[in-house]
């Protein structure tokens, strides 16, 4: 088992990832650092400035874990377990 | 009879109850841009009786280019008017309540029909939309596009996550978005079909309930986020 992170819109367009898979060895890892070490990775370096400065109002991607905002869990604390997915998106606003 | 024989072609596929269904329905659609367009011009041309339109704009040249009710005569006219004259072109049985209007907290008598689409152009309005469609017990199925990708996804009047629960944080006075023709009749063909199937099949027809449908056209994929 394994933490699933899907990514969508511009971050797959620029990383050319739909998909990774982030381990979790002790069944579970903090979702600033699971942004931090998708940050590392070419396209995705949004993620880890997200993860260093914190999610603020007006960010441009939403972060689901298992279908909730992460900004309804514990934010960048949020405990994501193994087996969980994370979601990674940017909605469109336009009419 | 000549009416009939708009919908000859799709009577296998709704039937005749179908038809009779979707032309007793009344779908408000607020927003008369791009989305709102392709979703009336769907609606009407399946046979949905009746239409609430709520748009306070006015045609400018910038709308030309996706805004597919819209032609160059209209310039300067006000969208709720264009888009009336342009769907009884096609269809002069259709009834179109036309409200020009801006979507405030206050816009709750308005709305009226059996289902609402969002086809509004900020977050803001939509989330003051998603409180008016709680309030008055009314489904709605919001849609959004930017560029090459859009979203779709449909908030029942119970349902514990609003809008504003599932876009959290995202700024929502955002930049005029980026806005390309085709994505956009996409995006609002998909939003159409969603209300077309709730109005044929009520909750069962519905696909974006219990999901987000994020549209990317850059790689062609559809796929369905979950959401709790």
């Amino acid at each position: 088992m394994a933490i699933d992170v899907r990514i969508f819109g511009p971050l797959r367009l620029d990383s050319g990832l739909k998909a990774i898979s982030i381990d979790a060895p002790e069944g579970k890892r903090r979702l600033r650092d699971i942004l931090l070490e998708l940050g590392r990775l070419k396209g995705l370096e949004t993620l880890r400035a997200v993860a260093t400065e914190g999610l603020q109002e007006g960010v441009p991607f939403i972060i689901l874990v298992d279908g909730t905002n992460c900004m309804q869990l514990k934010g960048l604390d949020t405990q994501v377990k193994d087996g969980q997915r994370i979601s990674i998106f940017p909605p469109s606003g336009g009419g | 009879m000549e009416v009939r024989k708009i919908f000859s072609r799709q009577a296998p596929l709704l039937g005749k109850s179908g038809q009779e269904r979707l032309l007793n329905s009344t779908v408000c659609v607020v927003g008369l841009g791009g989305l709102g367009s392709v979703v009336c011009e769907c609606l009407v041309r399946a046979g949905v009786g009746c239409l609430v339109l709520v748009d306070f704009d006015y045609v400018s040249l910038s709308d030309l280019n996706r805004q597919i009710l819209y032609s160059y005569r209209d310039i300067g006219k006000r969208k709720v008017d264009a888009a009336s004259k342009r769907l009884r072109s096609f269809l002069p049985d259709v009834k179109i309540k036309a409200i020009s209007k801006r979507l405030t907290e206050n816009s709750g008598p308005i709305l009226q029909g059996d289902v609402v689409a969002d086809c509004l152009d900020n977050f803001e309005a939509r989330f003051c939309l998603d409180r008016l469609c709680r309030d008055k017990g009314l489904p709605f199925v919001h849609a959004g596009v930017e560029g090459l990708f859009g979203q779709v996804v449909t908030v029942l009047p119970e349902a514990s996550k609003r809008l504003s629960d599932i876009y959290q944080g995202i700024d929502s006075n955002g930049k005029r978005p980026v806005a390309l023709c085709p994505p956009v009749m996409v995006v609002g063909a998909v939003q159409a079909l969603e209300i077309l199937n709730f109005l044929l099949r009520g909750r069962a027809g519905l696909s974006f309930n219990d999901g987000l449908l994020f549209v990317d056209l850059e790689h062609f994929n559809l796929d369905k986020i979950e959401l709790a």
